[in-house]
């Protein structure tokens, strides 16, 4: 079973995505920002990181910029899910594997998935 | 009024005119309302005028609707400028560690976002899952000074949003905050009217009393009162300088010559009376090029042309024509628009035509002149009276006001015919 780390400081967000990528056969890891993902990230090394931006402690740039100089981390893929245009974000953070933007519908989340799982 | 050089101005300019110039830097303030009185618009509004002058905003969530729904809502105000996220203006939710860790870690978020961020001013969306969260009310009471301590120390002014109020319970946080703002809305028959009232403001001065407000695609407009804006007159009234010509000649000579420099005069009628006239032949009547202005609810600008040609009157470009269709308009709104324009243009002479005009609050306001039974005792006979001005808005202005209707203690039949010109 795979593993999706979500980091979300909105807990509905939070609460809904974990739902849904367990019905989807995942195994869910939830941290409230960057700072509890990094935690988690030290002990854990899970296929896929669904990430907020704007977050306490340690926001989403951050969060990616310490997974890429970390080389255990650096080759899990990252989808960045935010309000934010998507340049403003590539601005910021530099390399990730897909953007999604808030608000986004089931449906748009799974295909993003499916192309980073295609099996 | 004082205005205090320690003040931030929120951006809004009317709300910055009824705090007296702004909040204090570094104090902390409630915004209160109930759900749909545009508090978190508000709250945006003020982070998004900081942003545009460079300075950091942050906005904190708890129990809100989410980030992606409100940045959505927010995108269709023209305030919101895409960018400035994330850099000046960010958003960040808290409830998690709010539930998790309590108060404690709930401040711990806001010291390290505020330091990290830079941040001059933070907006803390849902207050009132704080209130619900702390088991005391001294636990409450303790963040909201532990709150205060830290926004002094970083010198962040701190807005507080809750839709939690009840006039007669006085929460413990208002005793201690530094400013208490309400957004309400009321009902006038079936017309609903938000209004904004500064409850406190600590170590300053402020508008008090109840203030219109209305959300528009510019976010907040906020009007204030226009007779306590108006408070102290910043002309005092001279009737000393040469009559003003009516443009009836008949009117003049029963006047002694016109009628007095910045004064008003009430003309009142029944429908058809010739109010209207009468007031075209006045504002028709100066020198030339002479900025004139008619401010109306009835006729429009077309119907006034139609009718000023047929009484051939030229209405020429100096004459200016305003109408505000009687309908959901605020009444300070359209004194700002009336002073706005009056201002702008040096407007010498003034109608205004429909001044019962009637917001539905107006018998709590002191702004009028009123024509009521005046006009329904001197009926079905036209009168004028000559009376000295009340408004400042008329300073810089002779004017007329036409009335047809409504009732007023103020004017009292003379005990003889004398003072006023009948006809």
């Amino acid at each position: 079973m795979r593993t999706v780390l979500i980091v979300e400081d909105e807990w509905a967000i939070a609460d809904w995505l974990e739902v849904l990528l367990s019905e989807s056969a995942f195994n869910v890891l939830v941290a409230g920002n960057g700072r509890e993902a990094l935690d988690i990230l030290h002990r854990e090394t899970p296929d896929l990181v669904l990430t907020d931006f704007m977050m306490p402690f340690v926001d989403g740039a951050g969060l990616i910029a310490a997974m890429r100089d970390d080389a255990r981390l650096r080759q899990i893929p990252v989808v960045v899910m935010t309000s934010l245009l998507e340049q403003v974000v590539r601005d910021r953070a530099g390399l990730f594997t897909a953007y999604l933007r808030k608000p986004f519908r089931e449906a748009e989340l799974m295909k993003i998935v499916g192309d980073i799982f295609p099996s | 009024m004082s205005v205090d050089n320690d003040r931030v101005a929120t951006g809004i300019a009317g709300l910055d005119a009824i705090l007296g110039g702004g909040v204090f830097e570094g104090g902390i303030y409630i915004i209160q309302g109930a759900p749909g009185a545009g508090k978190t618009i508000l709250g945006n509004q003020i982070c998004f005028a900081q942003a545009a002058q460079g300075r950091n905003a942050l906005y904190i969530t708890l129990l809100a609707e989410s980030h992606a729904r409100m940045i959505g809502h927010m995108r269709r105000l023209k305030f919101f400028d895409e960018n400035v996220i994330p850099d000046r203006m960010s958003y960040v939710g808290a409830f998690k560690t709010l539930e998790d860790d309590g108060l404690r870690g709930l401040l711990d978020v806001v010291r390290r976002e505020v330091r990290t961020r830079k941040a001059n001013i933070l907006v803390l969306d849902g207050l009132i899952t704080v209130h619900e969260k702390a088991r005391t009310e001294l636990e409450l009471k303790k963040f909201i000074h532990e709150l205060q301590t830290q926004a002094g120390f970083s010198n962040c002014t701190m807005f507080l949003l809750t839709s939690a109020f009840d006039a007669d319970a006085h929460p413990p946080e208002h005793t201690m905050v530094d400013g208490l703002i309400e957004l309400q809305a009321s009902l006038h028959g079936r017309r609903s009217e938000r209004s904004i009232q500064i409850h406190k403001l600590r170590g300053g001065w402020f508008m008090g009393g109840k203030h219109a407000y209305r959300i528009t695609d510019t976010g907040h407009a906020i009007f204030p009162r226009t007779e306590a804006l108006l408070e102290t007159p910043s002309i005092w009234d001279s009737a000393d300088g040469p009559m003003v010509p009516t443009g009836i000649p008949g009117l003049d000579k029963m006047f002694g010559g016109g009628i007095d420099t910045h004064s008003v005069t009430v003309v009142l009628g029944p429908s058809g009376s010739g109010k209207t006239t009468t007031s075209l032949q006045f504002l028709t009547g100066g020198p030339a090029g002479e900025p004139a202005l008619f401010f109306g609810f009835h006729e429009n600008p077309m119907a006034l042309r139609v009718k000023a040609k047929s009484l051939k009157l030229p209405l020429t470009d100096n004459i200016d024509l305003m109408w505000r269709p009687q309908t959901e308009a605020v009444l300070d709104e359209v004194a700002t628009d009336l002073l706005g324009t009056i201002r702008r243009n040096g407007v010498r002479r003034l109608v205004i035509d429909g001044i019962e005009y009637d917001t539905g609050n107006s018998r709590d306001r002191s702004c009028g002149y009123d024509t009521g039974a005046a006009a329904q005792r001197y009926q079905p006979n036209w009168s004028f009276r000559r009376r000295r001005k009340y408004h400042r808005a008329a300073a810089c202005s002779t004017s007329f006001g036409k009335s047809s209707i409504d009732d007023d203690p103020q004017i009292s039949r003379p005990p003889n015919g004398h003072e006023d010109a009948s006809f």
